[in-house]
């Protein structure tokens, strides 16, 4: 079911908004890069840095996200939807998940390269990011190539 | 008597013929040498290198690159905390030209997180308290920071000494 | 105060090492248009150039093809043009002690763009600008005839060339200049070969004594970290001396004194103030590290 159009201002710029179309059990993808890749002792190998949680620049800025059950809906499959550049691995969280850390989960269609793309607003502190590096699941593993 | 600089000297001979050329450069001097103190700041640099090429659009979605100016503070940054005898840092980048310094051991994290100069969160965990850890937002007095690099060494140390 | 050995001249020696309470109010306040009274003074200093200088954020929507649109803001005054390589960003920051180093990347990636000199005819002058700089000199030039114009004349004129460039700026995307380090600089010239006698470093400088074996040449650096009135360093003096040659090839010893530090906030007008605490620490440093015979060469009257 199609999302309502977000909440936008005079310069239809998308403000920080919770959706309540977005339910608590949906899928949020969060693309990340190798380059997010640190090594730990404590995990045996590497990890994802906290870098890969935080916002875009600018004053409203969110995390980009990809909404999974928008892009299902269109009749594509979000693990090849995501991968984009193809070096690219992905994260997964739910709504629900996202919203107990104190985070809003938006709309904001990208168009025309990505109807699908969320946001997520919140105060991204140090803790914060840590702590969603560890709640995030793999979606999609880097290639090994 | 300190280690001279040798700018001065170089610019006039390079620059002969125009004397007002020559010392006209020296506030914000394009000083070129990295004394061989500094030499083992070269892996960095050359990671934060790296990181100010990255293409647009490098995180899968619209990152720009690491901004030059966040990291050439980062250098700085690290060149005031980083002894040489701890272990090299690694650096991720953000996306909003921004960046982290990131040591991580088996007992402590410290992660210094670069939003752009003069405006860092740093950050560090020990063990016991991996989940909470302390943070600082620090503009250019870095001491504080040098202390934990320095017994995160110290602990890297120990812990070697205890292996062997 | 302190009294300086036997010599005549007394001022507060906290100056040398951090902007004091005073001074701090004193600049915040706006209140110094003609020169602090305490700062010695010199009827023929043997200052050659002095730097005032500026470095932010590079803006949003400036790119280098609008350079000559920066130009044109002053160009009234600065007729003249030429292109110089850049110069990358440069931060004082504080933690270990070590030696200071200059690091160069990313100059072949293209991420910084040319510098640009902006003259004036007379060549005295110069407005230094890239993206993420703006900077004016003063400097001797040709005969070394021309009037220093005194730092209170120059300040006031960058604050007008900083707020010009802040206009331009607001109207490519609305922002502010948003200034992350300021610098000044005091470069001089002192004549070895004058046939006066005063040829050696201790003739000149109160901590260079090598006894009978004076060196053929020298240099050397020295720095100091500068703390706010809370005691939090903010700043750095830099002191480097060398000898040299002048373009017709007398020796000299170039004295340059630099505080270069981030200002307590990211305002123009933050940066200014910066720029006068450090001129203070520059002005009490160079007297306090020369000789009282050398001060009255340069004919020292405060």
């Amino acid at each position: 079911m199609p999302l309502d159009p977000p909440p936008r201002n005079d310069e239809g710029e998308v403000l920080p908004h919770d959706h309540a179309g977005i339910d608590q059990a949906d899928g949020i993808i969060r693309r990340v890069s190798p380059q997010y890749m640190v090594d730990d002792p404590k995990t045996q190998g590497k990890r994802l840095s906290s870098m890969a949680f935080q916002p875009s620049a600018g004053d409203r800025g969110g995390m980009s996200v990809d909404l999974q059950r928008l892009i299902e809906e269109a009749g594509l499959d979000p693990r090849q939807f995501v991968v984009s550049p193809p070096w690219i691995g992905a994260v997964r969280f739910t709504a629900g998940a996202l919203r107990a850390e104190g985070l809003m989960v938006g709309y904001n269609p990208l168009l025309p390269e990505n109807p699908y793309h969320g946001e997520v607003w919140g105060n991204f502190t140090t803790r914060l990011r840590k702590r969603l590096a560890a709640l995030a699941e793999w979606f999609v593993h880097f290639r090994a190539d | 008597m300190t280690q001279a600089t040798t700018t001065i000297a170089f610019m006039c001979h390079m620059r002969a013929e125009t004397r007002a050329n020559v010392v006209s450069h020296s506030a914000f001097s394009s000083r070129r040498v990295s004394a061989p103190p500094h030499d083992y700041l070269k892996p960095v640099i050359d990671r934060l290198d790296e990181l100010c090429s990255l293409e647009t659009g490098w995180d899968g979605y619209v990152a720009p690159p690491v901004s030059f100016s966040s990291a050439y503070f980062a250098l700085s940054m690290l060149a005031s905390v980083w002894p040489p005898d701890a272990a090299e840092p690694q650096i991720v980048p953000g996306s909003s030209g921004d960046l982290q310094v990131e040591w991580h051991s088996d007992t402590t994290d410290i992660e210094l997180h670069v939003r752009g100069p003069n405006n860092v969160r740093a950050w560090r965990a020990t063990e016991g308290s991996i989940d909470d850890g302390e943070e600082l937002h620090l503009t250019t007095d870095f001491k504080v920071v040098a202390g934990w690099l320095a017994e995160l060494s110290e602990a890297s140390v120990a812990a070697r000494s205890a292996a062997a | 105060m302190k009294a300086r050995r036997e010599g005549k001249w007394k001022y507060d020696q906290n100056i040398r090492s951090q902007f004091t309470t005073d001074a701090y109010i004193m600049h915040s306040m706006s209140m110094v248009q003609s020169r602090p009274p305490h700062l010695p003074d010199y009827r023929n200093p043997p200052l050659n150039e002095v730097v005032l200088g500026v470095q932010f954020a590079p803006p949003r929507g400036y790119q280098q093809i609008r350079a000559g649109e920066v130009w044109n803001l002053y160009k009234e005054e600065f007729p003249l043009v030429e292109e110089m390589p850049p110069i990358p960003p440069m931060f004082e920051t504080f933690g270990l002690s070590r030696p200071g180093a200059m690091f160069n990347f990313g100059i072949v990636s293209g991420a910084m763009q040319n510098r640009f000199w902006f003259l004036s005819r007379e060549k005295s002058e110069l407005i230094q600008f890239q993206q993420d700089r703006l900077l004016h000199n003063w400097r001797k030039v040709g005969a070394n005839n021309n009037e220093y114009p005194r730092f209170e004349k120059m300040i006031s004129n960058f604050e007008k060339e900083l707020e010009t460039l802040e206009v331009y700026f607001n109207n490519l995307a609305p922002q502010k200049l948003v200034c992350n380090q300021a610098e000044v600089s005091y470069i001089n010239h002192i004549p070895l070969d004058k046939g006066d006698g005063r040829e050696k470093a201790s003739d000149w400088f109160c901590f260079a004594n090598f006894g009978t074996a004076e060196p053929d040449d020298m240099s050397f650096v020295f720095r100091r970290a500068l703390k706010d009135p809370s005691g939090v360093p903010t700043a750095r003096l830099i002191c480097e001396a060398a000898t040299n040659f002048n373009p017709v090839g007398a020796r000299i010893f170039v004295l340059t004194l630099t505080v270069r530090g981030a200002p307590e906030d990211t305002t123009v007008e933050a940066a200014l103030k910066l720029l006068r605490l450090g001129r203070e620490v520059i002005v009490t440093e160079f007297a306090a590290i020369t000789t009282d015979s050398a001060q009255e060469i340069w004919e020292r009257v405060r």
